[in-house]
């Protein structure tokens, strides 16, 4: 106990100027929002907000800790879990290898798996976990993978079978090199992936899911660990999403700029996903010397204005999320010391409330209540309002670094360290 | 004098290295059993026609791997397992390197069952424990991998024999079981000069029980500008892009009733632009090559019903010659699978050593060490007996004029001192 107790100590004073990009990493299908289909596609879940209805889980399912399923060894990583509702899909690392693995849902079993050299380069700093960072993305009848080292793959998701792979850093090179590994998670969008890479006139890029083959690239900004999400400004649609220093939006059609604003942090790494919700306000958090912002953004005259309604250095997120349940966002806030769970006004900036029970957390929002992981791996379920946060029941179940988000897909969760991954029953 | 040094590099091209073929894996130089040497030993036993023999502390089911002087020996010695390169001229050990410990028999066969596979630089060994070494030629380690210990145990009823397959700058290993294991089968691509995996993919199949399991070793198919690895067990036979790993196509029926003790022995077979592929006894499939996906049907050449169990055939392309466990040879017409002669018996014995075809002879090692030498065409003849009475499971290797059978006790240079 006192080992742990110590153990857990080191890492904390560890986590120092660095991203470790779990959390970063996210596609997103903000217009699959409504259909109530038994899936966890891509970074983010079904909306990408890390959000669910909830719809299937009882209303008991709050009464008391959930039943563990089966859990299963895997190895080293921060990506998460995706699922299309028949197998569940997620990467480890073994040695030199990087694995992308498919596991039956009942059971845990291995259905196929596939690993490949992704040997660091020279110099490549993985303390913080070696990755893989990026999380897959469930497309039609493929699953697509990038690794630490930006090796893409298109699996037949039944069989394992590659479709298609590329090393985006040599077809795509002077890509922003990301020297603790690849972290963006592939997106869909339209019949196309969006790929995040960074500088040289394909700072985004978008690939056919057949063949890979270049379907439009476009800007020049150096690349920032963060998923892009897809919005709708008073009915256009917009990929927003980080770079080293600032947030943008683009046609998500041909990644032509729609407008920029500056959002500046230590080592450009702007990592957690950005929130959009009602009001047309986009909240967008980093750690180090960064802070939080939110913008609101309208159409006016084919343009997008862009207004700043706020800015604090009080609201620091760093590799985790944040959800916004009305007027207010919740995250973990900090990066080397505590980051106490922070609610904030969205609309004015203030932080009411700061709560220190738990160390920085993943969360999913699910009829009203949040389902947490925290990183020294304790789950919870818990309530969160302006007035405070409730704790309903936390379980110790995963080990510390528990970096990765969960994955809620009707009353089933998936969680993942960098040992273990579990099935629970939250019925 | 200038005409004398001449006549001197002319005779010394002539007498030696120049006919000096290398075996360098288990299947050969062309790995389908075949070499291009003449004037091969016909007759041979224990003190006659033996240029030199050279004590074994056990049997294995390895074969001698040639190049130039060299000989490399994959060697069970109690519990260890060793790799010996020895003087080819000469008989004498050069150097013997510890692989690893841990061996151990189980029916037939030991640890020490995959053959060694050189390029000519560097030699590297798997062990049926899934310690898997390379060496430089001097003996050094070059570098060393734990299957078992990076991919989980091995679950072959009788205990892992595949060679590796080595194809330019990497080599290729198969771990296909299923018996004693829930956990996969998989092939692997690993870089020759560093020993890491370049990938691994998973092969599944609907075999079960024993049916899983497979003994074989890959072979290379060529045709056109392809390449493709070719695998065979758990009831079918895949070809797989080197680059990748991914599976191209798949022959079913290697195993039409679903017998759950249907594991596979003898290695798939090439010859140009056709794929010969064993089971237990029946069918024996040649496929066509160029398929893609499913060509169970789409590129089925012929099937046999009398095929081996254990040896692997052997086939010049235009004959295919093949031996089953008990000494009954047929030949077969390698294009359209018609029979040339069959059910010829040679002396009863078990036979799981593989024939090797050169100098237009066939040589057919029996477990009791005998080796009945057959003439290839499309007449039965044997053209001689050579008893070597000592148990034997390994198949024969072909250098520079001589051949290499190595039995339980002794490995032996057959040819003129």
């Amino acid at each position: 106990m006192r080992q742990q107790n110590t153990r857990r100590r080191r890492r904390s004073s560890l986590v120092r100027c660095v991203f470790i990009a779990t959390a970063c990493i996210a596609p997103l299908f903000a217009f699959a929002a409504g259909a109530a289909k038994l899936d966890w596609p891509s970074w983010g879940g079904p909306h990408g907000d890390f959000t669910v209805d909830g719809k299937g889980l009882p209303a008991t399912f709050a009464a008391s800790a959930p039943k563990r399923l089966w859990q299963r060894s895997l190895g080293d990583g921060y990506s998460s879990i995706v699922t299309d509702g028949s197998l569940l899909y997620t990467m480890y690392r073994r040695g030199h290898e990087e694995v992308v693995v498919a596991i039956q849902p009942d059971t845990g079993v291995t259905a196929w798996e596939y690993s490949y050299d992704a040997t660091f380069r020279p110099g490549m700093p993985m303390e913080y976990g070696p990755g893989p960072h990026a999380t897959p993305l469930v497309l039609g009848d493929y699953v697509y993978t990038i690794g630490v080292l930006a090796r893409m793959h298109a699996f037949d998701k039944k069989t394992g079978r590659i479709v298609w792979w590329k090393d985006l850093y040599k077809v795509f090179p002077g890509s922003t090199f990301v020297d603790r590994g690849y972290a963006v998670s592939p997106m869909a969008y339209k019949n196309t992936i969006v790929v995040k890479l960074g500088e040289h006139g394909h700072a985004v890029v978008a690939l056919n899911p057949k063949d890979g083959s270049l379907v439009w690239q476009n800007q020049n900004f150096t690349n920032a660990p963060s998923t892009p999400i897809l919005i709708k400004v008073d009915g256009q649609e917009q990929l927003v999403t980080t770079s080293s220093d600032a947030v943008v939006g683009l046609d998500p059609n041909n990644g032509e700029l729609l407008w920029s604003h500056p959002h500046k942090t230590s080592y450009g790494l702007n990592i957690s996903t950005p929130i959009w919700g009602p009001g047309n306000l986009l909240f967008i958090s980093s750690a180090y010397n960064g802070g939080a912002r939110v913008l609101h953004l309208a159409q006016s005259g084919g343009k997008t204005k862009v207004e700043e309604l706020w800015s604090s250095n009080r609201m620091r997120v760093h590799h985790s999320n944040a959800i916004r349940i009305g007027d207010y966002v919740y995250g973990s806030s900090g990066d080397f010391g505590p980051a106490p769970m922070t609610a904030v006004d969205v609309k004015t900036g203030k932080v009411t409330w700061q709560d220190r029970t738990f160390g920085k957390v993943n969360m999913v929002l699910a009829d009203g209540k949040v389902i947490l992981l925290d990183e020294g791996g304790d789950l919870a379920l818990v309530t969160l309002s302006p007035e405070g946060m409730q704790v309903r029941w936390r379980v110790p179940l995963l080990q510390s670094n528990a970096w990765t988000a969960p994955t809620l897909v009707g009353t089933r969760l998936y969680v993942r360290d960098r040992r273990t991954m579990m099935a629970l029953d939250l019925r | 004098m200038r005409a004398r040094t001449s006549l001197a590099l002319f005779l010394t091209v002539l007498s030696f290295p120049a006919l000096a073929e290398n075996w360098p894996q288990w299947r050969g130089p062309t790995l389908n059993g075949i070499s291009t040497e003449k004037n091969l030993p016909i007759h041979w036993s224990t003190t006659e026609n033996v240029a030199w023999k050279l004590a074994m502390p056990g049997g294995s089911g390895a074969t001698p791997i040639i190049w130039g002087n060299n000989i490399f020996l994959h060697v069970a010695d109690g519990e260890e397992l060793y790799l010996w390169c020895v003087d080819k001229a000469k008989g004498t050990p050069i150097w013997k390197k510890l692989i690893a410990h841990g061996n151990y028999k189980i029916n037939k066969q030991n640890m020490s069952s995959p053959s060694p596979v050189t390029d000519g630089k560097s030699v590297y060994v798997m062990t049926g424990i899934g310690v898997l070494k390379g060496f430089d030629f001097s003996g050094n380690e070059l570098w060393m991998r734990d299957l078992q210990k990076d991919y989980g145990k091995f679950g072959l009823n009788w205990g892992y024999a595949s060679s590796p397959l080595l194809y330019e700058d990497s080599l290729y290993v198969q771990v296909l079981h299923g018996m004693r294991t829930h956990d996969p089968s998989y092939v692997m691509r690993i870089d020759k000069k560093t020993g890491k995996t370049v990938w691994r993919v998973i092969r599944p199949t609907d075999a079960v029980r024993e049916s899983p399991d497979s003994y074989t070793t890959p072979t290379l198919l060529r045709y056109g500008n392809h390449v493709e690895i070719v695998v065979t067990g758990g009831d079918c036979v895949t070809g797989h892009d080197p680059a990748t790993g991914e599976e191209l196509w798949r022959g079913r029926g290697s195993n039409p009733d679903k017998n759950p003790a249907y594991r596979t022995v003898a290695s798939p077979v090439v010859h140009d632009d056709v794929v010969y592929v064993p089971t237990r006894v029946r069918p024996l499939i040649a496929f066509r090559a160029g398929g893609r996906g499913d060509i169970s049907q789409s590129h089925k050449l012929w099937s046999f019903m009398n095929g081996p169990d254990v040896p692997t055939p052997v086939t010049d392309g235009r004959y295919f010659y093949s031996v089953n466990d008990r000494g009954i040879l047929w030949c077969l017409d390698a294009k359209t699978g018609e029979e040339i002669w069959g059910g010829q018996r040679i002396k009863s014995a078990t036979y799981s050593s593989s024939p090797v075809l050169a100098d237009g002879k066939i040589y057919v090692t029996s477990e009791d060490g005998l080796t009945t030498v057959i003439k290839t065409g499309p007449k039965f003849e044997v053209l001689a007996e050579n008893d070597l009475n000592d148990y034997t499971l390994s198949s024969p290797a072909i250098s520079d004029g001589h051949i290499f059978l190595r039995t339980a006790r002794f490995l032996y240079s057959i040819g003129k001192p």
